[in-house]
């Protein structure tokens, strides 16, 4: 699907991921609808978009209340004439061990991660069964597929989005060619650099950070933006989260030990306690939102980038030296070695 | 495994866990030295007291996260093996008396001389704290109760104290928090231990220090407790006034007040107090085992430290022992072997604080006179309020001894950040030219004969 110009609706908008995307698409022309449930936030988001060139609406949206949603998708075509991409992202979560989680903490999580989606795609998809066309991307997330201990609700609900997505594939492709042009896409992210963590709900007594490595947002941005121009079913962001997917299909329960010695370590503080707290689950963090966190994704990805090419070029050096070494020792000239590296690579591309 | 981790759950600077430590080698025949689980040695003392001040406050702070349970690891607590490593540092009897209950560095003296194990009711376990300030103490109790919650839940014979002390406990708390852990039933090590390893008709003392604190309730046997004993009063700490307006400027605090929550019970002290749920278990099983149950009630944990101190001299001078020479310890820097290698009466001052200062005195007064003092002085790390300087303590046992009087083992320079001072104690005790015969123990019936034959008064102790 072409982007510029078609209409695109973000939920979870005002930071983070969802912030990421509204930009990506606005800066590609694309008319964007942002909505969460920060009016303040929205309005300094669309502002943004519209800086980037594209234009913008700011409708404040509870995702869990079906009403919202549904008014959410009218003012967009009101206001657009359409709806071409519908992108669910808005979702909250909460670190607790199983039984110190409050229910109602976690039926919230539920209801605004699942049934959010559930709204979004019930309130987009009548407009897009009109147009004959439109893409809905579910923010699904790598524990969708290798869930984490304490974060049980979160979990579940990114592995019900992945459900989602592919139930209601199916049963566009069994709807034939009225909905043929109608395509599902599920995004996994693995750790990001935005504010998630410091709005989540916490009751494990420790402080959340992000668990390495972690990306930027624009990564995620940039792979909806691309999953609107060629449609595909799932696309997982950042290569540790490939790798862990790959892991948990190959051997899953050592993928699922992993990730539990991993958040233990990595994703809970060991030195910073941090009392109870119900995060944003009910009422947004204050202020104009931010699209990046405080774990400083950007920097950490220059740095592993910079650390696998220094690595890269480390190793071709090391094995065209001994390439020459070889040749010396055999009598053949040293440019021999070189040429001969070129030519294995050569093969080897074969 | 489980003896692994209790070891790690143990602080090295515990007042009970000293006792047990001390006690368990003093039956080995050995010293508390290094506080028995370091070196003892002048010249490792003087190498780490030899940097400068900001390094060594440094080196408190590096010292305490080594100690600090990381919060993850808080889950694994079990007051259970806690319990079995203190019945581990004893050995297999069997004993005539065991003394169960209330820390106390006079009580340690006590339980030597009664060549009785003890099995301390209250325990510390630090967590690793690297996110609160020392002067936010809501905060703090904000961010620790979930913790102070789970572990309680975890041990259900136990309630939890988070102790929050930003006057002594300073450098330390840069670093850690306090949870301690208060026995509201035996656990099953303490109950074997009892059941297995006393001897017929032993006698167990229940040491009952009466002290309690204000305190605010954070969950089912969980407590939040704002300050400590010390230099500075109970009233202080939930009313600072202009000394910690004073201290908080020194320590460059961005807070010039103390302005803990909101307390809605007493309880008994954190750290020193008796919580008589224990006192149930204990009965049960001595009446259960025909054992006899004593109980040596004081109000305070210093107001035991002259009884002792008296009952030693008593004693001493039965065995044709010279009782004219004391030897006045601090905290945790107690070592019963050496006061009875010594033949050295102790005195022991709950730490380097004003009222400590003043209880000595107030003995020195009121004591027959002494030849020769000796006193040793623990290094808490910073000058806090109530704060007593060597000078002022040298002045007192000067001016109190008839012979010799002598501050030992403290590097003057240095204190009260005096970093090698836990090495240094124990030599210097080592160092003094008195040796005895370690005395046969005596039996609980003999504090009834010190008590009628004393001339002494002890208000604040009873013994029944």
């Amino acid at each position: 699907m072409r982007v510029k110009d078609s209409v695109v609706v973000v939920t979870g908008a005002s930071s983070g991921i969802g912030r990421a995307t509204a930009l990506a698409f606005a800066k590609r022309g694309s008319a964007v609808v942002v909505a969460a449930r920060r009016q303040q936030a929205l309005d300094e988001v669309a502002r943004q978009c519209e800086s980037a060139g594209g234009r913008a609406l700011a409708v404040a949206t509870d995702v869990s209340e079906f009403k919202a949603v549904d008014e959410l998708a009218r003012r967009a075509v009101e206001r657009f004439g359409r709806i071409d991409v519908w992108v669910n992202d808005a979702a909250v979560t909460l670190f607790s061990p199983f039984l110190e989680a409050p229910l109602e903490d976690f039926r919230r999580v539920l209801e605004v991660n699942v049934m959010g989606y559930v709204h979004g795609a019930k309130a987009a998809l009548p407009y897009m069964k009109d147009q004959g066309k439109g893409v809905i991307v579910n923010v699904s997330s790598v524990v969708g597929v290798v869930p984490q201990p304490y974060t049980h609700a979160y979990s579940m609900t990114k592995a019900a989005v992945k459900v989602l997505s592919e139930s209601l594939r199916q049963e566009l492709m069994l709807e034939g060619s009225r909905s043929r042009n109608i395509k599902v896409a599920s995004v996994l992210p693995a750790t990001i650099d935005t504010p998630f963590f410091n709005h989540a709900a916490n009751y494990t007594g420790r402080e959340v950070k992000a668990m390495p490595p972690v990306y930027t947002p624009e990564r995620v941005a940039r792979a909806i933006v691309n999953l609107v121009r060629v449609p595909r079913r799932e696309v997982v962001v950042g290569p540790m989260g490939r790798n862990l997917v790959l892991q948990a299909k190959l051997t899953p329960g050592l993928a699922g030990r992993a990730m539990a010695i991993q958040v233990d370590k990595a994703h809970l503080s060991r030195t910073k306690p941090a009392p109870a707290t119900e995060g944003n689950l009910y009422v947004p963090a204050p202020g104009a939102g931010s699209l990046h966190g405080e774990w400083n994704g950007r920097r950490r990805t220059a740095l592993r980038r910079g650390l696998s090419a220094a690595a890269a070029v480390g190793g071709t050096v090391a094995a065209v030296r001994r390439r020459r070494q070889t040749a010396l020792r055999r009598g053949l000239p040293a440019t021999a070695a070189v040429g001969g590296t070129v030519a294995a690579l050569r093969r080897r591309r074969r | 495994m489980s003896r692994l981790r209790a070891a790690r759950f143990v602080a090295d600077l515990d007042s009970s866990v000293n006792m047990v430590r001390a006690l368990g080698r003093f039956f080995k025949g050995k010293d508390h030295s290094g506080l028995s689980v370091g070196p003892g040695s002048r010249r490792l003392a003087k190498l780490a007291s030899s940097p400068p001040p900001a390094l060594r406050r440094l080196g408190f702070i590096a010292g305490s996260l080594g100690q600090a349970v990381p919060l993850d690891r808080a889950r694994l607590i079990d007051v259970e093996e806690i319990d079995e490593w203190v019945t581990r540092q004893y050995g297999a009897g069997p004993f005539d008396t065991v003394v169960i209950g209330a820390a106390s560095g006079a009580g340690v003296h006590l339980a030597a001389a009664l060549g009785a194990p003890f099995l301390p009711q209250t325990t510390l376990v630090a967590v690793r704290d690297l996110a609160t300030h020392p002067d936010d103490p809501v905060g703090a109790m904000e961010a620790l109760a979930p913790t102070a919650r789970l572990v309680a839940r975890h041990n259900p014979g136990v309630a939890v104290y988070h102790m929050h002390d930003p006057a002594q406990d300073r450098a330390s708390m840069q670093a850690m928090a306090y949870m301690r852990f208060k026995r509201l039933r035996l656990s099953r090590a303490y109950r074997d231990f009892l059941e297995q390893r006393l001897a017929p008709g032993a006698t167990i003392v229940q040491f009952e220090c009466e002290r309690t604190w204000r305190v605010r309730t954070i969950g089912e046997r969980a407590y939040f407790q704002f300050g400590c004993l010390g230099g500075v009063s109970e009233e202080e700490y939930h009313d600072s006034g202009e000394r910690i307006a004073k201290f908080l400027a020194a320590e460059d605090s961005p807070r010039r007040s103390w302005e803990p929550p909101q307390t809605n019970t007493r309880r008994p002290d954190a750290e020193w107090g008796w919580e008589p749920a224990l006192g149930e278990d204990v009965q049960a099983l001595a009446d259960r085992c025909g054992y006899g149950l004593r109980h040596l009630v004081f109000d305070e944990p210093q107001d035991l430290s002259p009884f002792v101190a008296d009952f030693h001299r008593w004693w001493y001078r039965r065995l044709d022992v010279p009782a004219d020479r004391l030897l006045v310890e601090c905290y945790v820097q107690w070592d019963p072997y050496w006061v009875l290698r010594l033949g050295v009466v102790p005195f022991w001052l709950r730490f380097n604080m004003e009222p400590s200062y003043e209880e000595l005195r107030a003995y020195l007064e009121r004591a027959e006179p002494y030849a020769r003092i000796y006193l040793n002085l623990f290094s808490p790390g910073l000058a806090s309020p109530g704060f007593v300087p060597v000078d002022k303590w040298r002045q007192l046992i000067e001016s109190k001894a008839r012979e010799h009087a002598e501050v030992v083992g403290v590097d003057e320079d240095a204190y009260p950040v005096d970093t090698g001072g836990t090495m240094r104690f124990s030599p210097a005790f080592r160092a003094l030219p008195f040796r005895h015969p370690i005395p046969a123990p005596v039996s609980a019936d003999d504090i009834d004969t010190f008590l009628g034959e004393s001339a002494g008064d002890y208000p604040k102790v009873g013994w029944r």
